[in-house]
C-alpha cells in the first residue's frame, strides 16, 4: 500500500509526465498517463520501494519521450494505399477551395488595412504638423482623429495577417499528416 | 561489466519478440514482464523501454489489456496476445531463426565467396 508521502511522489512524477506528454502531443496522453500510474502501483504492490520504482522508470520527461519514439514506430494500418490516397485527394479538393477563400480574404484584408493604417498615421501626423499636400484631403475631419484611428486599423490588419499565417501552418500540418507514409524497410 | 551501446541496440531490436513470447503462455502485467525479463541477463529491459513497447504493441493490435483484481492492492492491468499477436510471434520467430542461423554461419565461416 502507498502512504501519503508516496502518493505525493507519484503525483509529482505523473504531473511532470503529463506535462511532457501534452507538449509532445502524444495521442491519448491521458490513457498513457493512466497506464504509467498503473505500472507504478503494480511495482509498489510487487514490493519494490517507491523510490526505486520511480528511479527505474527514469525521468518523467524521458519516459514521455520514450513513449513518443515508440509510438512513432507504429505499423501503418492495413488496407493498402487506396484509402489514404482517396482521403488525401478529398482533403486537397475540399481544403484547396477553403484555403483559396481564406487566403484571399485574410490576405487582402490584412494587406489593405495595414497599408491604410500606415497612410492614416502618416497623413494625420503631416496634417497635424501643418504639412499639406494637394492630394491629401481629410474631409474636414481632425487630423488627430486619423492618427487615433490608425492603431486600430493597423491592429486589425496585422491580426488578419497573423490569422493567415496560423491558417497556412494549420493547413500545411494537416496536409503533411495526411500523406501516406510507408515505414522504411 | 557495463553493457555496451551495441548490446542495448540489439536488445531493443529483439525485445518485441521476447515480450510476445513471454505473453504466449499466460497473460502478465507490466511489472511482472519486467521481472520475467530480468532473469534473462542481457535481455533484461528497463521499465522505461518496456512500458512504451507494451503500449505500441497494443496500438498495433498484437496485445490486448484487461483489468484483474490483485489480492494485495489496486486492480492490475494484464496483457495477453491477440490472434494477430500470435501470428506476429510466429513471423518474428521465423525471421529470428533465419537471422541467427545466418549469423552463426557468418561467425564460423565469414561471408561466402563467389
Amino acid at each position: 500500500m502507498t502512504d501519503a508521502s508516496q502518493n505525493k511522489d507519484i503525483a509529482a512524477y505523473l504531473a511532470a509526465f503529463e506535462r511532457e506528454a501534452r507538449r509532445l502531443r502524444l495521442t491519448d496522453w491521458r490513457g498513457i498517463a493512466a497506464d504509467v500510474h498503473g505500472h507504478i502501483n503494480e511495482a509498489v504492490d510487487y514490493g519494490k520501494p517507491i523510490g526505486d520504482v520511480l528511479r527505474a522508470m527514469g525521468k518523467p520527461e524521458a519516459l514521455a519521450r520514450a513513449y513518443a519514439m515508440e509510438l512513432a514506430m507504429q505499423r501503418p494500418a492495413g488496407g493498402g494505399w487506396l484509402g489514404p490516397a482517396l482521403r488525401l485527394t478529398g482533403l486537397v479538393a475540399v481544403g484547396g477551395v477553403i484555403t483559396l477563400i481564406v487566403v484571399v480574404a485574410l490576405g487582402s484584408v490584412g494587406v489593405t488595412l495595414v497599408f491604410a493604417g500606415l497612410v492614416f498615421l502618416t497623413a494625420g501626423l503631416l496634417e497635424a504638423a501643418n504639412v499639406h499636400f494637394s492630394f491629401v484631403h481629410l474631409g474636414g475631419v481632425s487630423p488627430w482623429a486619423f492618427v487615433a484611428a490608425s492603431p486600430l486599423i493597423l491592429g486589425v490588419g496585422l491580426g488578419a495577417l497573423w490569422l493567415l499565417v496560423r491558417y497556412v501552418r494549420f493547413a500545411a500540418g494537416q496536409l503533411v499528416r495526411s500523406v501516406p507514409v510507408r515505414a522504411a524497410a | 561489466m557495463p553493457e555496451s551501446e551495441w548490446t542495448s541496440q540489439l536488445r531493443r531490436g529483439v525485445l518485441e519478440l521476447c515480450v510476445l513470447r513471454v505473453l504466449r503462455d499466460k497473460p502478465s502485467y507490466g511489472y511482472e514482464i519486467v521481472a520475467s525479463l530480468a532473469g534473462l541477463g542481457p535481455l533484461a529491459a528497463g521499465e522505461n523501454t518496456l512500458y512504451p513497447l507494451l503500449r505500441r504493441l497494443m496500438t498495433d493490435g498484437y496485445l490486448e489489456g484487461f483489468s484483474a483484481e490483485s489480492p494485495t492492492g489496486p486492480p492490475r492491468r494484464y496483457f495477453r496476445l491477440t490472434p494477430r499477436g500470435r501470428q506476429r510471434l510466429t513471423e518474428l520467430k521465423t525471421e529470428w531463426t533465419d537471422l541467427a542461423r545466418a549469423m552463426e554461419r557468418c561467425l564460423a565461416e565469414g561471408a561466402p565467396r563467389d
